[in-house]
């Protein structure tokens, strides 16, 4: 499976999708600081021009901790469709173009293609989720002050990289649905926003994969609050990848 | 290395392959004729392995097509029809993507047969479409296997794209192997050909080797060019002549298709200098299997 990850590795540095989720997902680590410390206060002031600082540092309440959280927040609204647009094709395009086709007939195998789709980009994600994490910690505390514990910082961006490696199953499993990029990028959307609703509406955050971002948002979080969430979400994950492989290993292949 | 036998294969209701039964010998180049459209990708996928649920038995290097658990298992180098690379590889990184061995020289030594040496750190986006061809008969090639299946190899290609492609079909017979490729350019199949299969919407039209094909349906034709037309009244006596099949004049230019490829030469011109005519050129041909191919496909209409 070596070599699927390095081709993995190949493709998306030079197609410049980590380029693009690094930056994007980046400027939102350093954005969140910056709109904290600087810009929502400028435009309170704009908004309310009789409003003393005071008032205005309150309906901020501007922090580390506020910062990370709105980091976290902001990367399932906007990180969300960034990731989903940037991804959507990796396993459609592979079947809409026939690019299967030389690999599986030299013996190559579907389950280690799919699997190295998901575990290298799901990887990516992770790294590229910690490290902009580590810079909003570091950036947010030198702004204002370091009052979040590391640990806890890192465990949300765990959990936040579970939840990722959830969307990255459904596009895999869209993409094999579908065998389109966009479609699979909106079906995955669709499914990762109406968990997200749906969650909220009755309450069971802590039994879907939602229920990670809501925890990882919190910072504190016990390892009972999020068992439950957890291992749903990897049971989910598994289910998508294995009925992801089967349904490629059933398909036509090489059709026009 | 190929036996085909009832094989249907259905699309929701359309009816792509429609009971056809074919058997690929070893060390043959098998040309596989038919328009497009008449079924020829939809054969050569279920052999690949690549096409599954269809009625009838495919086996493929002693295989059975519809047991085997994936296509990489039938050994078999396949090129299709549209050969897909990951365009932003280069062809040395897409060889040794492909293959399992690592193995350096051997990549080098297929990028050097496919004419590739100079474009290998190249990447693929770049290649034209006879560049991909090359590199995807070198892709096919890369577990050394017996069997070969080539998916319309020299079609889109201009006349010297095609003309090396066919060198290499010919090179690789050489080397032992077995090739089965279909084609609608009929010129290719007579120039390298062992055996030819022809499909017609889904149904095999006919199956046998290429010098029987040509003798049964390849008529030759003699080329008098007269010093003056054929009168009306001639036309009868030529036609009389044993073995003649058919005339056609046009100016001072008769051509006499015969109906077996046996001598009538003679005959025919001693015919023409006794009716009076001066002979100032003479030439044989014989038609293609080009009318064969419009013939019987369109016979084949459904």
């Amino acid at each position: 499976m070596g070599v699927e990850l390095k081709k993995e590795w190949l493709f998306s540095t030079r197609s410049g999708k980590v380029f693009i989720l690094l930056m994007s997902i980046l400027f939102l680590a350093v954005l969140t600081p910056i709109m904290l410390k600087a810009i929502l206060p400028e435009i309170l002031l704009w908004q309310f021009p009789e409003m003393p600082q005071a008032s205005i540092d309150a309906m901020i309440n501007a922090s580390q901790q506020t910062s990370i959280t709105g980091f976290l927040s902001d990367l399932f609204e906007l990180g969300l469709i960034i990731i989903v647009f940037t991804l959507g094709g990796s396993m459609a395009l592979e079947l809409s173009e026939n690019t299967l086709v030389f690999p599986l007939i030299s013996n190559k195998k579907i389950p280690h293609i799919v699997l190295s789709k998901v575990v290298y980009l799901s990887g990516l994600l992770a790294l590229i989720l910690m490290v902009s994490i580590l810079v909003n910690y570091a950036y947010a505390g030198l702004l204002f002050a370091f009052d979040v514990k590391l640990l806890d910082v890192l465990l949300s961006g765990l959990l936040m990289s579970l939840y990722f490696m959830f969307v990255i199953a459904n596009i895999i499993f869209w993409g094999v649905l579908l065998k389109r990029s966009i479609p699979a990028s909106f079906m995955s959307l669709l499914v990762c926003y109406l968990v997200s609703v749906l969650s909220g509406l009755f309450n069971i955050h802590q039994y879907t994969p939602s229920g990670l971002v809501n925890y990882a948002s919190t910072l504190t979080f016990t390892r009972n609050d999020v068992i439950m969430s957890v291992v749903i979400t990897s049971v989910i994950i598994i289910i998508l990848v294995v009925v992801s492989i089967k349904r490629v290993e059933k398909m036509e292949l090489n059709t026009r | 290395m190929i036996k085909i036998e009832h094989l249907t294969k259905k699309f929701n209701s359309f009816v792509a392959l429609n009971d056809i039964s074919l058997h690929v010998q070893q060390n043959e180049i098998y040309g596989f004729i038919g328009h497009n459209g008449a079924g020829k990708s939809t054969t050569m996928n279920i052999i690949s392995g690549l096409s599954k649920h269809y009625q009838g038995t495919c086996v493929v290097n002693q295989k059975d097509v519809s047991t085997i658990i994936k296509a990489g298992d039938l050994n078999i180098g396949f090129l299709p029809e549209n050969p897909q690379f990951y365009p932003w590889m280069s062809a040395f990184e897409y060889l040794m993507y492909i293959d399992q061995s690592k193995d350096k020289q051997k990549i080098h030594q297929l990028i050097e047969w496919a004419g590739l040496k100079e474009h290998a750190q190249r990447k693929i986006k770049g290649y034209s479409r006879g560049m991909k061809q090359r590199l995807g008969m070198a892709v096919a090639l890369i577990n050394d296997p017996e069997l070969l299946i080539f998916d319309e190899p020299s079609s889109a290609l201009d006349p010297q794209g095609r003309s090396e492609i066919l060198q290499m079909m010919i090179d690789l017979k050489k080397r032992g192997k077995t090739i089965m490729f279909s084609t609608h350019i009929l010129s290719d199949v007579e120039r390298i050909c062992d055996r030819v299969g022809m499909i017609a919407n889904g149904e095999m039209i006919f199956e046998k080797s290429l010098q029987d094909l040509l003798m049964e349906n390849v008529k030759p034709i003699l080329e008098f060019e007269l010093s003056k037309e054929l009168h009306v009244d001639h036309q009868n006596m030529l036609k009389n002549v044993e073995n003649v099949n058919n005339l056609s004049i046009k100016n001072n230019v008769v051509e006499v298709t015969l109906k077996q490829r046996r001598p009538s030469s003679n005959d025919l011109l001693k015919t023409l200098l006794e009716l009076g005519y001066e002979v100032i050129s003479f030439n044989q041909k014989r038609n293609s299997l080009e009318s064969l191919f419009i013939e019987r496909g369109n016979n084949n209409g459904r």
